[in-house]
């Protein structure tokens, strides 16, 4: 899975699996972009494994 | 004759042959002047009378003194005749008027005790007054400033209870309360010519409007009115009662049937399976048959949440409902419907989950749920704490959780009509129009495709509609979502050609797509350049879940 700011604004992060994309708004009120961030602790009780936060890279424009 | 007086009053017998048989008789007539009918001016003074009249008579007190009074025994009667002061020692039974207490007295053989306190059953009075005259109209007629009726309690070999019965003959006859001012009707409460509790206001007296009437299924307000009240159920009134979207499972925007579900992933609109526990899990929506009564109100649909394997952890489902301050401290109340295809524990629990950079999770309520082959309501008690102290981060929400226990093996669990509200009853469920609940569910999930088409569907039916054209022949796209939404929301675009994600279609060809903005009400997207004026189509879901 790739996380990625779609622009230098970096407004908005496009995640892809290769097969899939989905355009995430850079905001704490969206509950997938605070994921990214923020992670989740993992809940044994649930059988549900820690979710680490994600490394977002830089807009395509700005590489190199 | 064995004896010279008589055993009772003491009275002198006369002789045979006796001599002065006047004085003996004249004796015995002064006793019974004394006696019968007997009256004494008080049974409170001390004080021994210094010019007393004759015939006059005192009960004495324990503190009596005088010449005379003090050589005779409390209780017993000083009576003044012929100039001297005569001693009567009481017998039990005895009754006198007192002057001063302007009643009787009796004396049971110890004291003199009032002679209402001796009274065991008045029975089959024609009339009675109390501190005023009975007559016909009022057989039984009370004048008083307060009047108590109280329970005869266990320690005095009552029940503790209270039952005030009134009876009427016949269903047509009245059985009220009649409340006056002045004399004039107010207010009449009760059984009214029939058996319903009905209660009537008067402003004058003569014109009586219903207000209330109760019968053994309906609370009825006919007055003209109505009804005003500060709050329904603990909510305020006209206020939607569920707090839970889509609380009947009747919207189902993703689609009807999920199989193999991922951990995370939204099912029936707002419904979120979290984990599978181990286990594999499904989540559909099904019909009820029409006609059925096990479920009332005539729902359509139930939510079946499929399970096979065995449980490593808890599978689990819950439905996060926006705003914590939405169910204010007190009383709430969760009530559904449920089954299972086998008898099994089911857990419900309620959580406040106070938002990043907020408070740590607390939770609220949690019951054990014992289905069974059958549907049942379920209603479970919620005391809903203070969030005084806490701190509230973005995007906190409660967080309805139904979830099972390790160790379970496959079943399927039917739940319908999930109601959250605020105040101690479970009321009826609330059932929207499609129209509103769609509307509800929009502000958290949206999609191009017409209801009923999940998304991801190839069909161009619904898709954004622009145009591979100007210099650069680029398609723009606008999509004004159907509400507002909770945030700006995760956009994935889809080809209506292709279902590719990512992609738009410029008649027969998948674009790429890129994000120009969004929002919380729209979102703008263009597509890759193309070679050619061409019709461009778009499908889009926004998901603004929380």
């Amino acid at each position: 899975m790739e996380y990625r700011f779609e622009s230098s604004a970096r407004t908005v992060v496009r995640v892809t699996d290769g097969t899939d994309i989905r355009f995430i708004p850079a905001s704490t009120n969206n509950a997938e972009y605070r994921l990214l961030c923020e992670g989740q602790p993992a809940d044994e009780a649930a059988g549900l494994a820690a979710i680490s936060p994600v490394t977002i890279l830089n807009p395509n424009s700005e590489q190199d | 004759m064995t004896t010279e007086t008589s055993p009772r009053l003491g009275l002198d017998y006369v002789m045979a042959a006796q001599a002065q048989k006047h004085v003996t008789v004249n004796e015995t007539f002064r006793r019974l002047d004394a006696l019968v009918e007997a009256r004494a001016l008080s049974r409170s003074v001390d004080v021994e009378p210094a010019t007393p009249n004759e015939g006059e008579a005192w009960i004495l007190t324990a503190a009596r003194s005088g010449a005379w009074w003090s050589l005779m025994a409390t209780d017993s009667l000083a009576v003044f005749r012929d100039g001297e002061w005569a001693e009567i020692v009481p017998v039990e039974g005895l009754t006198a008027w007192v002057s001063d207490e302007v009643g009787s007295v009796v004396f049971d053989g110890t004291n003199w005790i009032e002679a209402s306190a001796t009274l065991g059953s008045l029975q089959n009075l024609s009339l009675l007054g109390v501190a005023t005259t009975a007559d016909a109209a009022n057989p039984f007629s009370a004048k008083l400033n307060s009047a108590l009726w109280a329970a005869k309690t266990t320690g005095e070999g009552g029940t503790g209870d209270l039952r005030y019965t009134l009876n009427k003959e016949g269903d047509g006859d009245v059985l009220s309360f009649l409340f006056q001012s002045g004399y004039s009707g107010r207010a009449e409460l009760g059984l009214i010519g029939d058996n319903d509790l009905l209660l009537k206001m008067s402003e004058d007296g003569s014109a009586w409007a219903d207000v209330l009437r109760i019968s053994s299924t309906r609370l009825s307000v006919p007055t003209s009115d109505g009804i005003m009240v500060t709050a329904i159920n603990g909510a305020a009134p006209g206020q939607r009662r569920n707090l839970i979207i889509n609380g009947d499972f009747s919207v189902a925007q993703r689609g009807a049937t999920f199989t193999a579900l991922p951990a995370g992933a939204y099912t029936l609109d707002r419904w979120l399976f979290v984990s599978a526990g181990g286990m594999t899990a499904g989540i559909s929506q099904e019909d009820f048959s029409p006609g059925q009564t096990d479920v009332p109100g005539a729902p359509a649909h139930y939510m079946r949440w499929s399970l096979t394997g065995t449980a490593s952890g808890n599978p689990w489902i819950e439905q996060r409902v926006e705003n914590i301050r939405s169910l204010p401290d007190g009383e709430a109340t969760l009530n559904f419907y449920a089954k299972a295809s086998r008898a099994l524990t089911m857990i419900s629990r309620l959580r406040r989950n106070l938002g990043s950079g907020g408070s740590t999770t607390d939770q609220i309520a949690q019951e054990s749920i014992a289905l069974t082959g059958s549907w049942q309501k379920f209603e479970v008690p919620v005391s809903v704490t203070s969030l005084s102290g806490k701190t509230l981060g973005t995007g906190h929400y409660l967080s309805l959780e139904f979830y099972l226990l390790g160790g379970e093996t496959a079943v399927d669990i039917d739940i319908a009509d999930v109601q959250l509200e605020c105040g101690p009853v479970a009321s009826r469920f609330e059932r929207l129009s499609t129209a509103d609940n769609l509307r509800l569910c929009q502000r958290y999930f949206a999609k191009t495709w017409e209801y009923g088409s999940n998304p991801g569907s190839v069909t161009s039916l619904g898709s954004l509609l622009s145009a591979t054209s100007g210099p650069s022949t680029t398609a723009f796209f606008d999509w004004r979502f159907p509400v507002e939404m909770r945030s700006a929301p995760t956009l994935t675009v889809y080809s209506p050609a292709t279902a590719a994600s990512g992609k738009v279609d410029a008649s027969g060809t998948d674009l790429t797509a890129t994000p120009l903005s969004i929002s919380a009400n729209a979102a703008s997207f263009q597509s890759a350049t193309h070679s050619s004026l061409a019709l461009a189509r778009a499908h889009a879901t926004a998901n603004a879940e929380l």
